[in-house]
Order: C-alpha cells, then structure tokens, then sequence
C-alpha cells in the first residue's frame, strides 16, 4: 500500500517537474524571442497622456498565455529599441529610446537584469484594457506538403500603456542611454 | 566596420569627457518666429535711413499674448527635464530693461563719471541665446475643426545653421480648446527635437564645435589682408579638428572663416569657447613676424571678430 503511495507520488512529481520545466523552456523560447527583437509594435492612437505611449504589440507563442504576458517585455524593449512608425489614429512616429550604439555584451547584461520576470521594467507597463489587455488573437499556419495546413503558433496582439518619459529618465540616470545634457 | 568606428568614437568621447570633465554648455532661449509675430500684430516699424523697416516686437508679444507664454513656458518645463533649463524671454527683456535703468543712473562715487557703454554694446545687449528655439505655429480651420501645425527650429547664432527641428500638424478636433491642441503639439513634437539636438550635440563632441571667424580692419591699417589670410588659413590648419574649416570671403579689408571645428577643450584640459580659442591666433598676429595689433570681440560661444590694425 505505502509502496503504492509513494509510486503515485513520484510519478505526481515527475508529472509537475516535467510541466514546470516545460513552461520554463516556453517562457525562455518567449524570452529569446523578444531577445531577438522577434515581435511587432504598433501605435494604438494618440490618445495617452503626456509621458505615456499606448502601444498594440504583436507577440507569437505556442501558447497564449505565454504571449500574453510577453507582450509587456516587447512593448518596453520595442520602446527602447525598435520605435514605431506613426499611421492614423493621430498617431505619430516614436524613435526608440536607444540613442547609442550598445555592444553585444551591454545589450546581454542589460536584457538579464532589466528584464526579468519580475526586472524593472514591469514599473514602466501596463495592460491597457480588460483580460491582460488582448486586443487579438490570430492562429498561425504551416502549409504542410500534403497541403494541409497545420497550426503553428498564435500572435497575440495585446495593448499595453508605457510610461516612455519615466523609462527614459530610468534609462538616463542607470548610463543606459545618453541624456541630451551629457557632456555639458 | 561602421560599428566598430562608433564604438571607437563613443569611447574617444567618453575619454575625452572623463579627462577634461564638461564642455561649455550653450544657452538655449525660445523666441516666436518673425513670421509669428507679424501674422499677430506683434511688429514695430522704424525708419532705418530712409526705408522702412519691421522687426519684431518681443516685448509686446510676452506681455499680451497668453497662448505664447502658455507654449514657452510647457518648452521650459520640458527641457528642464532634460537637464537643459531655458533662458526664459521674457525674464530676459525685464533683465535688460533693468540693467538699462540701472546703468544709466550709476556714478562713480570718485569723480562722479557714468557707465562706458559703446553703440556696439548697446546692439549686443539684446535677448540673446548660443541656440534659438524659434517657434511658429498656425491655426487650420476647415469648418467646425480645428488643428494646430506647429514649427519649431532650433537655430545656431554664429553659424546660423538649423541645428534642430519639429514640424507636424495635430489631429483636427472639434471641440478642443486652442491652448489645450497647443499644449499637446510641444509634448508630441518634443521628441523629435531633442533627437535632433542630440544629434547636434553628438556631432560637436565628435568633430568640435562649429564657429565662426571674421576679421575686419580699421580703415586706418595699411596691411595686406587678402595675403595675410594665407597665414590665417595654415593657422587654422595647424589648430581645428582635422584642419575643418572653409574660408568663405576674403577681401583687401575683410575675411570670413565659418565651418571652423574648434576643440572643446584645450591641451590643459579646459574647457574652451570660440574666444579662447582664437586668442591664440590674436597672439600669433600680433608677434614677430607680422607685429599686426588687432582687437579680438566676442559674441557668445561661437563667434569672434578680430579687427586688425589696432586696439
């Protein structure tokens, strides 16, 4: 009896070891996608106050949760690094933040602190509507050879609201980026 | 390749900074555009030998025009954020009305003799700014809407390049209040200008910063200048960044240099403005061989007059 306990136990174990480390892998798959700059960033309309940017950010997982919860990270590294192109809406063009050329190391160091799961950068995002802020949910597809098309991933489009003057200011005092009087 | 450059340059930068510590920061001052204030009334006329001539009135604008102070006063704000505090117009005007009253009761209390102030210090104590903010903007009717297309450039005094800009029109709206679209074009055009300046900014520290020289002579000074600025030329050779500079006029009795990349810091590691910087070239003319007295002026950080031939 106890020996069967124990059985259920460990393969109980097993069984959560083996989901924690899957959802590990996801989040670090998730994680290597906003580390290579693998997502979209949109304006979504003027409207934010001064010192905030309401961002539509395209993010693409296996799964939606784990896209959900990467697009904060992308819109803060979009923000920083990619910038946006201004369409209608009132919107207009935002440069990233990024105003120097950073070597491969400082980009590493940078991304392993700054954006944790729980990094400084969740200060500076918000879900910008209701349910974590999905605005869309579009299912990828592969065209397989037998022409049958077979899903892929998801790309989740989520709005989030990013308080740009804070991170930029953030960014400044930390020698992430040049403030304008540096040098004077 | 390219990569590596920058790096390397932003490292010299970094150097540079950490050896010799700041560089002279150039004032900066927001002024609406003569275009502005002829739209809205804000000109006086004078009679300038026999032609009429409209300059702007700055003073009257400041005193009556709300929508102006409420824009400079958000560009102050803003800038001040940016660790880049404004000279403000209006504060400046006041200060020299004051000095003006001030300067022309004070006496000596020994013999009782006044201020010198010469024609040429009268002309140069205007508002003045190393960068001028000049700022426009129009309002656009079509119907009920309403838009804001804002303009504002950032001007360099001695070169008189623009040096930054923001340009864009708002969304039109139909019930919002001018001064609230106003505010929302400086917040929404800042962006683009501070860029901009960095870039400016980012040139000088790498190339040195742009100034400009004239040379002039007193009519009493019986000197060859169009071969004399040969030797002038091989001096700025010898002592801009890379030997960057264009002469742009000369005369028998006047030359120009603009373009001219001085460094920011001499070789003890102080921090220099154009004066300093041709202070050597006035030494240099007034020894042995060319024993040339001149006069060297000053306007801002960017721009120095000698005048040969004298004190």
């Amino acid at each position: 009896m106890i020996s069967h306990v124990v059985k259920i136990l460990v393969l109980l174990s097993a069984f959560l070891l083996s989901t924690s480390i899957l959802a590990q892998r996801k989040q670090k798959l998730a994680d290597k996608d906003t580390y290579e700059w693998v997502y979209d960033i949109e304006c979504y309309g003027g409207t934010a106050k001064n010192g905030f940017k309401i961002v539509k950010v395209w993010s693409y997982s296996k799964e939606k949760g784990v896209a959900t919860a990467q697009a904060k990270k992308n819109a803060v590294h979009g923000i920083i690094f990619k910038g946006y192109a201004g369409e209608g809406r009132g919107c207009r063009a935002s440069r990233p933040l990024m105003n120097r050329e950073m070597t491969e190391d400082e980009y590493k160091d940078f991304f392993k602190d700054f954006f944790l799961d729980d990094g400084d950068f969740n200060r500076f995002v918000t879900y910008a509507t209701d349910y974590k802020g999905i605005a869309d949910v579009q299912k990828l597809v592969k065209n397989k050879k037998d022409k049958k098309d077979k899903f892929y991933q998801y790309k989740i489009g989520v709005i989030v609201s990013v308080a740009s003057d804070d991170l930029r200011k953030h960014l400044e005092k930390e020698g992430v980026i040049n403030s304008l009087a540096k040098g004077f | 390749m390219g990569n590596t450059n920058f790096i390397l340059r932003s490292c010299i930068f970094l150097l540079v900074i950490s050896l010799h510590g700041q560089a002279k920061k150039p004032t900066l001052m927001v002024v609406p555009s003569d275009a502005w204030c002829n739209k809205n009334g804000y000109m006086i006329e004078f009679d300038n030998q026999g032609i009429t001539t409209k300059v702007p009135d700055y003073t009257k604008a400041v005193q009556e025009n709300t929508d102006l102070l409420l824009v400079i006063s958000k560009l102050n704000g803003l800038m001040a954020e940016r660790e880049f505090p404004l000279k403000n117009l209006e504060t400046v005007l006041k200060g020299l009305t004051n000095d003006r009253g001030l300067n022309a009761v004070r006496t000596s209390r020994d013999t009782g003799a006044s201020i010198s102030e010469s024609p040429v210090d009268q002309i140069i104590k205007t508002a003045r700014a190393d960068i001028i903010l000049q700022l426009t903007w129009t309002v656009n009717t079509m119907g009920p809407k309403k838009s804001i297309t804002y303009n504002l450039q950032g001007l360099d005094s001695y070169t008189y390049k623009q040096i930054a800009t923001a340009v864009g029109t708002g969304a039109p709206s139909f019930s919002v209040e001018l001064p609230v679209l106003l505010e929302e074009a400086v917040a929404e055009n800042m962006e683009d200008f501070t860029y901009t300046l960095q870039e400016h900014f980012d040139d000088m520290f790498e190339k040195g910063r742009e100034v400009t020289l004239q040379i002039l002579t007193w009519d009493d000074w019986d000197g060859d200048l169009d071969e004399l600025t040969f030797e002038i030329e091989d001096w700025l050779d010898a002592n801009t960044i890379e030997g960057r500079f264009s002469t742009a006029d000369v005369t028998d009795s006047y030359a120009l240099f603009d373009q001219v990349r001085m460094p920011l810091f001499n070789e003890r590691g102080r921090a220099m403005a154009a004066r300093n910087f041709f202070r050597g070239l006035s030494k240099t003319l007034n020894a042995p061989p060319h024993n040339i007295p001149n006069k060297l002026t000053t306007e801002g950080l960017g721009k120095v007059t000698l005048i040969l031939g004298g004190k």
